[in-house]
Parts: structure tokens; sequence; C-alpha cells
């Protein structure tokens, strides 16, 4: 399937100019590690290069969607770096590359990048966490109005899961008050997230948000039927027990997890049966 | 059943005019249930852009609800990764496709997100031209069509940079005979792709099996120079280029099998495209298609 290395490859020249000039330059370096035969490397130079530069807006646009789904991290990581436009350099990172080369998903990718990247704020890393979960369960199924996702067939046994549309994820104390008070303060600027971002000079100190690297606190994030995103507080029993589902587990180890985590036999299967009845786990 | 004879099934739908997700809402936007009671000759079926996260909009939900021909342009599915067609997908698309009631499944065959089917991963892009490739595009056609039922016609994508040693016609003929099915030329997108593999315009047509060409498209579009480069721009204007007009005329006189033709103007006003509608009308009879567009 080698015309899929060529086209994520493509795709990977189209948004990272210096990575194109670099596959003019140098082809076999700089396709190092790609199953792609001389021949399919020739054939990435031949068009003319300026062929794959005639959309310069590519990158702003990929950005701005980008912002959108991380206005919280963003505008913080925009006071780093004094510039928001800085945050292209996403689209130059190996975040960028891996993730287009293993058909990945550019918002996860986005927020590794937050993550790795040395700004200088350990908040940041706690709100990139924070909204890749967000963004995670928003890609959830379950949109009012179009055709659903079936329900999936039974994998057999009795196994449970935590539903796409549900996460948990344990960050330091004051993330959420930190991100409900920057996200709301961003969308009060308006739709065009980049342009707000790159005029706005409010102070964090405006924000006056404690935040404490260390305690941490279990958050619960649900993309509800009604299509908003909810973030709750979660008591680290629940979270533990569905953080122990993620991957899928029988109803007799779940039921087992629930009592290691202080719950009597009974009130285990009430539980249970209360996470499926709201679709928290689902089979 | 070959395709030779399935293509007997198949209806002659006319001149029909497309339209996607809030394209119908741009202000002075084309209105197709008014262009079809005022100039139906122009409106004859609607080829509805569906992205299946986004759904149906007000203006493709009022045509079908007055029971009007269409035909179902997906624009969220890479044909040549098999995972894309995965079961969510497929059953979204039967979803559609059951209130639609298409005469066919139809849409670029090329790469219309990058990694998997997500907000944020929306581009368009050519098929890799290579021989491996157009059997990988085949098998989804087949799987496809399979899935849903439906014929479903591969249209030769828009794009600025086409990689690969095969004329992207000899690609298209490659598919269209691997998957035994028919195709959707559309002609501003192949005149884009002679120009930037440095062909000339009607190169590959006369080889190319144009008997298997069931719908075409006509779209304006704009040439745009970025560092000195010149290429154009798949716009969708009223401004129909001289090389898509040229490719056109060709390839409806060859083009036996015809049953449609979509004049792509969904975000114009109705009276700027009439001379477009008027063009492609004179064209198609002046081919030998009269019964395409019936006084």
């Amino acid at each position: 399937m080698s015309h899929l290395v060529i086209q994520r490859t493509v795709v990977r020249m189209l948004y990272d100019a210096a990575f194109a000039r670099a596959v003019y330059a140098d082809r076999e370096a700089a396709l190092a590690g790609l199953e792609l035969t001389p021949a399919e490397r020739d054939a990435l130079v031949r068009p003319d290069p300026r062929a794959y530069a005639t959309d310069p807006y590519r990158r702003a646009r990929a950005l701005h969607g980008l912002l959108m789904e991380y206005p919280a991290s963003a505008w913080l990581a925009s006071r780093a770096t004094r510039d928001v436009r800085k945050l292209d350099a996403f689209f130059s990172a190996p975040e960028f590359h891996d993730c287009i080369a293993t058909r990945g998903s550019l918002a996860a990718a986005f927020a590794a990048y937050l993550q790795h990247t040395p700004f200088g704020d350990a908040r940041i890393v706690s709100l990139a966490r924070l909204e890749s979960a967000i963004a995670r369960v928003r890609r959830a199924p379950h949109r009012p109005g179009v055709h659903q996702t079936p329900p999936r067939p039974a994998r057999g046994g009795d196994l449970l899961e935590l539903s796409p549309r549900h996460a948990v994820v344990e960050l330091p104390s004051g993330t959420a008050a930190l991100y409900e008070a920057i996200a709301s303060h961003v969308r009060s600027g308006g739709d065009d997230v980049s342009a707000f971002l790159l005029r706005d000079l409010t102070r964090l100190s405006r924000f006056n948000v404690p935040f404490d690297t260390s305690t941490f606190a279990f958050l619960h994030i649900e993309n509800t039927l009604e299509g908003s995103v909810a973030i709750a507080a979660a008591t680290p029993e629940l979270a533990q027990l569905l953080m122990f589902a993620a991957a899928g587990r029988t109803r007799s180890a779940l039921a087992s997890q629930a009592c290691d985590l202080g719950a009597e036999p009974d009130e285990a299967t009430a539980i249970l049966d209360d996470l499926l009845r709201d679709g928290i786990l689902i089979p | 059943m070959r395709f030779c004879d399935r293509i007997t099934k198949l209806p002659a739908l006319g001149i029909g005019v497309s339209t996607e997700y809030g394209a119908g809402d741009t202000p002075h936007a084309l209105d197709p249930i008014a262009l079809h009671a005022e100039q139906p000759r122009y409106a004859r079926f609607l080829e509805v852009g569906i992205e299946t996260a986004k759904g149906l909009d007000r203006h493709a939900r009022a045509w079908i609800a007055r029971g009007l021909p269409a035909t179902y342009h997906f624009l969220d599915v890479n044909l040549d990764e098999p995972e894309d067609l995965d079961e969510a997908w497929l059953d979204a698309v039967r979803g559609f496709a059951a209130e639609i009631r298409p005469a066919w499944l139809c849409g670029d065959a090329g790469l219309w997100h990058f990694g998997k089917r997500e907000r944020g991963h929306m581009l368009l892009l050519p098929p890799v031209l290579t021989n491996d490739a157009a059997s990988a595009l085949a098998d989804g056609i087949c799987a496809l069509r399979d899935a849903t039922g439906f014929e479903v016609f591969p249209e030769n994508p828009p794009g600025q940079v086409f990689v690969g040693d095969l004329h992207v016609l000899d690609f298209f003929s490659r598919v269209c005979e691997r998957a035994d099915t028919g195709m959707l030329l559309d002609c501003a997108h192949l005149g884009i792709a002679q120009r930037m593999t440095g062909h000339e315009l009607l190169d590959g047509l006369d080889g190319f099996p144009c008997e298997r060409i069931i719908e075409m498209h006509v779209a304006g579009g704009t040439v745009r120079e970025h560092e000195g480069f010149a290429f154009v721009e798949d716009d969708h204007h009223t401004g129909v280029l001289p090389p898509t007009w040229r490719i056109f005329e060709h390839a409806v006189a060859r083009a036996r099998n015809l049953r449609a033709v979509v004049f792509e103007c969904e975000r114009n006003a109705s009276d700027r495209c009439i001379p477009g509608f008027e063009r492609i009308a004179a064209m198609l009879s002046r081919g030998g298609h009269e019964a395409l567009v019936p006084s």
C-alpha cells in the first residue's frame, strides 16, 4: 500500500514548506525510514515545487480550528510565546508529522505538541490534557439530526467499557476552574479565535484562579446527548472504576474492582447498573 | 451483471445542479427548487454533496420532500483506504441514501481527509496515480457498491500536486475497468490536471473508454498565481474557463452513455448561472444528447 505512504508524504509536504524543501534538496535523507521505492521518491519531487505551496493559508486555517478546540491552553501558550502565530510551528513539529504518517488525530497531536513544548508554564500542560479529553469525547458519535452509529455488535462475554462520550482525567487542582475562566474569556472574543488571541492583552492575574500542582483532582468529562460537553468533579472511587473500565472489562471484574474501592457487593451491582443505564458504561 | 448491462437501468437525468450543506444559505445563492420551477430543463435533478457528520440541510431536504430526482455525492470517504469504509460510515450513507433515493452515488475519488474521518482533517487531494492505487480505489468502489446497493461512479478530483507515473485518464480507465463501473468526468478538474502535469488539454481522452462516462461536471475556475506559479482554483464560479468548455465539448460527443450533467454553480445567483446552463444544453444537443435537454 505504498500509495498511502506517498499520499501521506504529500500531505506533510503541503503543510510543511521546510519539509518540502528538504525533500526536494535531498529526498533520500528527508524520506529516510519510509517504505518508498526510489521511483516513488522521485515522483514526489517531479511537480513544480511551488505546486506544494499554492495554498498559503492552509496552516492558518488548520491552526484556527485547533485554537477553537484548545482555547485555554492556546491562550496561555500565546502569553508564553508573546505571539499566538508561533503555535504555527506545530505543523513542522514531529507530533504533526507522526500524526499524518500514522493516520492519527490532529487534535491529539496538537495536545501532545502543547505538552511537549517547553513553554515554561505547567498550566499549559494540564489545560492541554483537559482540552484533549474534551476534544476526544466531542468526536464520539451522537449528533442530533444525522444518522447515528449503530450499536456495536456484542464482543462476546459480558465485557463493558467506558463510553467514548465519557472521559476521566486526573489533573492538578484548579485546572477545571482555570479552563472555565480562560475558555469563557476567549469565547467572549467572538468566533475569530485567532484574531482575538492576537489582540488580547488580558493578564492571567485577572482570572484569579488558584492552581496547585501538588494536589490532584479527578474530572469526569461528558459529551451530553444535547451535544454540549460537561465537566464535573469525580470522586476518586468513581474515577478509578471508570479508568479501570476504559480498556473493557468483564462485569464481574468491574464489580470486584468496585468492591476493592470500598463498595459493598450489592452496592457494586447497583453502581454498575446505574453506569449502564446512564450510558457511561457500554457493552 | 456486467456494467454494460447494468447501464441500461440507469435513468437519464439530464442537466442538474449541485449543492452541499450550507451552500444554499450563501447570500443570493441559486435556489434549486425555484430554478426547477422556472427553468426545469436546467434543474432536473439535484446532486447532493454529503458529509455524513453534517447531514442534509433544509434546502436539500426541501428538494427531497418534493420527490424530485437526486444523486448522492460523497464528500468524506477515501475509497482507496479500506479502513475508511467502516460500518458506522456505511450505515450513515445507507441512511442518507434511503432518504434521498439517489439514482447513484458519486464523488471525487481522492483523499478527502488525512487520518481518520475527524473534524479538522478535511481536504481534497487527487489520488496517487499508480497502478496499485488504481486497484485499491477499484476495491473501495466495489465495497461501497456492495454495501449500499447503488452504483458508485468515481470522479477525477482537482488538485495542484499530481504524483504518480500514470496519466489521470489512464488511471481512471484502470479504475473503471477493475471496478466494472462508470465514471463521473469533471471537465474543470481534468483541465487542471492536464495543466499541472504538463499535458495538452485533450491528451488521453481518445484512448479513454468514453462509453463509461455516465455523468459530467462543468464548473467555473479562476487562474491564480503564487510565487510566479500559475494555477487554476476550482472555485465553482460561473466563469467557466475555455479549456473546460473544450474538454466538455470533446467528451460529450464521445460519451454515448451519458446520463447527467451538473453545472456546479451552487453559490452563485441564478441569473448569472443561466448562460452556463444554456451553453451546456446547446453542447449536449450538438453532441447527440437531445434526450437530456427536453424543450
